[in-house]
């Protein structure tokens, strides 16, 4: 599924290459971190299969959030349930506008939500302030406020988009290294 | 009585403190000194063939020379309307606050306050409604100047790099401003805050509460967290611009919205929609009302811990979301009705495809009152908990199933008739105390329910007599002559209402949006003493809040 | 016999050669076995745990028309593998000016209670970890040790939601243990004994002999105990200190990762509790049909461990019928306000077990066990049982069929297992 330019192992391994080493030879890179890199696609899986995402609705996008968890398109298949706790998520999916009002709130609510933690800037509003750009008191784009991993576009996405989302969150989640960069870098 | 009577009576009254009636206009309004306002909308409110009882709107507007307030008022009993205008100093507007001849005056005044700075004199607590306490000017003044940032945050567009992963933390923020009140002594209570996150509160809204023990002694509702400026956004975008932001108004009856829209500026405008865009609408209308509904309904059951209701009808609105995606191309934001018609037509297969639908969806609603609507915990839940008197529910301006739960027999479809819904049949409902007190939270749970019935009865009515011929009457140009108008629709939550002034350009000089879950939420403060919290969950929940409707 | 000492014996008896009773080092072996009592106890609650969370939410698709976990695992098996796993992995949280060392302790207050109700649970004929002469009343009194736990996690997250949390589940929780002690006691009554392996052995294996149909006070009874017990574990329709739509998570809002896991464990396990006291006081707890316990004690070798299985597994069945009932109850019915909450305890449910207890002292004092007067009581219970269970399993059938008829409608094509209402 990912392809070699994008697979972080061979960028890692080459940015702990010795200084002056042009091209170190692939065992010398892929080697030590091997079981490291096992160890985390294990424990990877196991943080992608239960995606905890917090209920946190502000607009229209909200309703398509919870029509995603309806019958049709059922986030619970993949393991991802809603809390109403940020304590208890892994994931804060802003759906809808992000006004200067809540902006602080938004901002509270990410740093109380435990690591490894998560955000997806649902529709055009949480992307970018969307259809109320030119509006004064609406923040262009949640990633002002709290860093965002994934942007999902749409005004209102569909619920199969918003899918994809987590899909896609959970491809990121699968290429992330701890044990690796701890031992190769 | 005509608008025209009206200025007479007012003028044997009050002589010439009623400066002029502006007969030219679409809506005739009659302007009055701003000293005496108070005592005319008294008047206005206690006379016997008058009988004012309500108070639609109060839009301020910026003209310039001086700041005018608009106030809009409807009789139930006497079904009449009027406009009162009053003008006031740009520099340092006030004029008297009418909070004491109609309570709902209260936020409409703050929120007038807020947006054009305009000072009512004898409010109880003039404070800022929609922008933060620390706000800086008055957005909807036509010489506003947006901040360069707020709170470290910059305003506008690519004004600053986003927010590195994990480098957030490094970036100095002030400590969020919890919102305390700046109350008097609490001695031996809890002040709790509930929301803007909360899974309670149908979208961002926050409660100040402060509860002795789990009673409430009182609930004040926290506004504004969604305000989007919709309201300045309008001024700026020509009249079909603004169609797209009416969805956004109330996102979960965007035809209505939509509609108001239509309406008003069909209206300047002068323009008839052919009949078969009249049905095209009513069908996308009642279609929406249902989705609302079940929404409503749904988190209800929800708020109170049934949560498979809820997904049940989450089930069912994906099968109008269908339908609504077959007419107009979209899920919830629809942007469907144009000047003159609708955008797209609904054809033959999409009619068949509804009537197949209906007959899918009336056992549904059966099933659904047999799983939560009359199970027994639930109906205890909800039965005699926030009783709203019929004149509390006409002072505080509830509109809507709220109005009609609490015994008021009003319903725009049938009182003030628009489109078609006049060639309809369909019963209004209004509450009859099924299962404990007229107008309380069970009484609005269950007019909901009925109306989504009386819908699927419209909705049969209007397939079967949808006319042939064309659905939009597209205008050549949509460029209004100066004139001013009000125009309303019945929505899922009530009045859902536009006040339009145009100006002779394209854009529209002022348009301010009426809508039912801004006076719902405004009666929260009033009924709050003495309901233990989880009451207070169902009291927001039966009065079915959305929050842009509140803060647009 | 208490199984763990038996087992200590024979192995001091083949390993060491000596009589146990003499032998100065005997505590020892016997606390060897005790832990590893304790370890398998403890994995059975976590295979029990586990597994069920994927069965509540497979369940609870099905009653939403939804699919539910199904991705992780074959048919979503894993799921609760992985969020325990994702949880272990987790940051260590401790809110800012909560109480430290509170706050740590509170999850395991919580769970310790739950957990050491498992130690007189009767498993099976002799699968008991301490069979108590007191079982009973140990089991209500360490199930308490819950009330302080939930208290001081309200308490010390610093946070008034968790107070509000904390202090509801303390009032119901204290306040239904009165109705299901109650209950119990008429069990008790019953059985002459508070040892669970005391009543399971006092009743039989077929219908007519479990508690539950002996006379109609006991029939009550199990209600009663089964619906206070739904309280004490925080259950929907009592949910109310985990409120998710008023409290925003109660008494845990401030609880992330490792910690959160083991208030859910705890609350799993309760479940588990729940149904297998219901089982054991009323209905026949492990007694195999037709197979008297003493046989079961005779047989030696193979058969011995048969019987032994036999009667976990029939221990297994009854109670998870019971535990899917509860998760049934949950995800259909709304919860109760806490003033309603404490109404029902206290004005309906508390007199109620006054009248059961007192009903079933003057029954069984009146009605000599074996007599005419004694069999036609349970008849009557046993068929009245079995009406209800009929209705509802023709309630479920004719659902079952009406959704097979809709599939065949809208697909066209015929579903042994049909999706329920398509989408």
């Amino acid at each position: 599924m990912t392809d070699e330019s994008r697979d972080p192992l061979l960028k890692d391994g080459a940015a702990a290459a010795p200084a002056g080493d042009a091209s170190p030879p692939i065992e010398a890179v892929v080697y030590p971190g091997a079981i490291a890199t096992r160890l985390d696609h294990f424990l990877n899986w196991f943080r992608k299969s239960s995606i905890w995402y917090l209920l946190f609705a502000t607009a229209c996008c909200g309703i398509e959030l919870m029509q995603t968890g309806g019958p049709r398109t059922d986030l619970d298949r993949f393991g991802a349930v809603f809390r109403a706790s940020p304590r208890q998520s892994d994931l804060l999916i802003v759906a809808g506008t992000i006004t200067y009002k809540m902006a602080d709130r938004v901002r509270l609510l990410w740093a109380q939500m435990a690591e490894p933690r998560y955000v997806i800037a649902m529709g055009s509003c949480a992307n970018s302030g969307g259809l109320f750009q030119r509006s004064y008191s609406v923040v262009c784009g949640v990633d002002k406020v709290v860093p965002v991993d994934l942007y999902l576009p749409g005004c209102p996405p569909r619920p199969e988009a918003l899918n994809e989302a987590i899909l896609r969150l959970q491809e990121k989640m699968h290429a992330e290294r701890w044990a690796a960069k701890r031992k190769g870098g | 009585m005509t608008p025209a009577e009206i200025h007479d009576r007012l003028r044997a009254r009050f002589g010439d403190d009623v400066v002029a009636l502006h007969a030219d206009l679409r809506d005739p309004a009659i302007e009055l000194r701003p000293e005496r306002l108070r005592d005319a909308c008294r008047f206005l409110r206690d006379d016997d063939d008058l009988r004012f009882d309500f108070l639609r709107s109060v839009a301020g507007v910026d003209r310039r020379d001086a700041i005018e307030v608009v106030y809009h008022l409807l009789s139930y009993p006497r079904r009449h309307t009027v406009v009162l205008r009053t003008r006031l100093d740009r520099d340092r507007p006030s004029v008297p606050s009418v909070h004491d001849v109609w309570p709902t005056a209260d936020w409409h005044e703050r929120e007038t306050f807020d947006l054009l700075g305009v000072d009512f004199a004898g409010h109880p607590r003039l404070r800022r409604l929609l922008l933060p306490e620390d706000w800086v000017g008055h957005p909807l003044r036509k010489d506003y100047e947006r901040p360069a940032e707020y709170h470290g945050i910059p305003v506008g567009r690519d004004a600053s790099p986003p927010v590195a992963r994990g480098g957030g933390g490094d970036r100095p923020r002030p400590r969020p401003a919890m919102h305390e009140p700046k109350a008097e002594e609490l001695a031996g209570f809890l002040r709790l805050n509930m929301g803007p996150h909360h899974p309670a509160t149908h979208g961002v809204i926050n409660f100040l509460l402060e509860t002795d023990g789990e009673i409430l002694r009182r609930a004040v509702p926290d506004v504004g967290y969604l305000h989007r400026g919709i309201e300045k956004l309008a001024e700026s975008n020509a009249y079909l611009g603004t169609m797209p932001y009416t969805d956004r108004v109330d996102y979960l009856g965007a035809i209505f919205a939509n509609h108001a829209w239509a309406l008003a500026v069909e209206r300047l405008l002068g323009i008839e929609v052919p009949p078969r865009g009249e049905y095209c609408r009513v069908i996308a209308a009642e279609l929406n009302r249902i989705a609302s509904h079940l929404i409503a309904t749904g988190s209800l059951a929800m708020d109170l811990g049934a949560f498979t209701p809820f997904i049940h009808w989450i089930r069912e609105r994906e099968k109008i979301n269908d339908i609504m995606e077959r007419i107009c191309g979209a899920r919830l934001t629809y942007n469907y009705l144009r000047f003159g018609g609708v955008a797209r037509d609904i054809d033959g297969e999409t009619v068949d495809m509804i009537r197949r639908w209906l007959d899918h969806f009336d056992p549904i609603i059966d099933e659904f009152n047999r799983l939560i609507g009359e199970n027994e915990i639930f109906v205890k839940r909800l039965a005699r908990i926030a009783v709203i008197s019929p004149e509390d529910a006409v002072a505080w301006g509830l509109v809507g199933p709220n109005l009609r739960a609490s015994g008021v027999d009003w319903d725009l479809r049938r009182d003030q008739p628009y489109s078609v819904y006049p060639e309809l049949e369909f019963d209004v409902v209004v509450g009859r105390g099924w299962r404990g007190q007229v107008g309380d939270a069970y009484d609005r749970f269950w007019c909901r329910m009925l109306e989504m019935r009386q819908s699927v009865r419209l909705l049969r009515q209007a397939c079967e007599k949808l006319p042939p011929g064309d659905f939009w009457a597209k205008p050549k140009t949509v460029k209004p002559a100066a004139n001013e108008v009000y125009a309303c629709t019945e929505s899922a939550r009530g009045e859902l209402g536009v006040f339009v002034i145009s100006d002779g350009t394209d854009k529209p000089y002022r348009a301010k949006f009426r809508t039912g879950s801004f006076t719902a939420m405004s009666i929260i403060e009033r009924l709050s003493p003495g309901l233990l919290l989880a009451d207070l969950v169902a009291l927001i929940g039966s009065l079915d809040v959305v929050a842009p409707e509140v803060d647009r | 016999m208490n199984v763990v000492h038996h087992a200590a014996d024979r192995c001091i008896r083949w390993a060491f050669g000596v009589d146990p009773a003499a032998w100065p080092w005997t505590w020892v072996v016997e606390a060897a076995f005790l832990l590893l009592a304790a370890a398998v106890l403890l994995a059975f609650v976590a295979l029990f745990a586990g597994p069920v969370t994927w069965v509540e939410r497979r369940v609870a698709g099905r009653i939403m028309s939804r699919i539910g976990p199904n991705r992780v695992g074959p048919q979503g098996s894993l799921q609760w593998l992985a969020d325990g796993i994702k949880c272990f992995l987790k940051e260590d949280l401790i809110p800012d000016g909560a109480d430290r060392p509170l706050f740590r302790l509170a999850p395991y207050l919580v769970f310790g209670g739950m957990f050491g109700a498992f130690v007189v649970l009767p498993f099976g004929a002799h699968l008991v970890a301490a069979d108590l002469n007191v079982g009973l009343l140990y089991l209500l009194a360490v199930t308490s040790l819950v009330v302080v736990g939930l208290l001081m996690a309200g308490w010390s997250s610093r946070s008034k939601w968790a107070l509000f949390g904390g202090v509801r589940s303390a009032a119901q929780l204290v306040s239904y243990e009165v109705p299901a002690a109650f209950a119990l006691l008429a069990v008790a009554l019953a059985a002459g004994t508070l040892s669970l392996q005391g009543i399971v052995g006092a009743q039989g294996g077929w219908p007519w002999d479990w508690f539950v149909f002996r006379n109609p006070f006991l029939f009550v009874a199990f209600f009663l105990y089964f619906t206070a017990a739904i309280a004490e574990g925080n259950r929907t329709p009592f949910d109310l200190p985990e409120a998710e739509s008023e409290l925003v998570a109660g008494y845990n809002v401030e609880y992330s990762g490792m910690r959160y896991l083991f208030f859910m464990f705890a609350e799993w396990a309760n479940l588990w509790i729940m149904s297998a006291v219901a089982t054991a006081c009323f209905l026949g707890g492990w007694q195999v049909p037709g197979v008297p316990p003493d046989r079961i004690a005779a047989a030696e070798g193979w058969a011995f461990v048969g019987g032994e299985a036999l009667s976990f597994a029939i221990f297994a069945a009854k109670a998870s019928a019971l535990v899917l009932l509860v998760i049934q109850l949950r995800w259909t019915l709304p919860r109760l306000r806490v003033d309603q909450l404490m109404i029902t305890c206290w004005k309906y449910l508390v007199p109620l077990a006054f009248a059961v207890v007192l009903g079933a002292l003057v029954l069984l004092a009146l009605v000599p066990e074996g007599g005419l007067a004694d069999s036609i009581l349970r008849a009557t219970l046993v068929i009245f049982g079995a009406a209800v269970a009929l209705l509802y399993g023709r309630r479920i059938r004719q659902t079952y069929l009406a959704d097979r008829d809709l599939y065949r409608r809208m697909e066209g094509k015929d579903a042994w297992y049909p999706p329920y209402r398509l989408p």
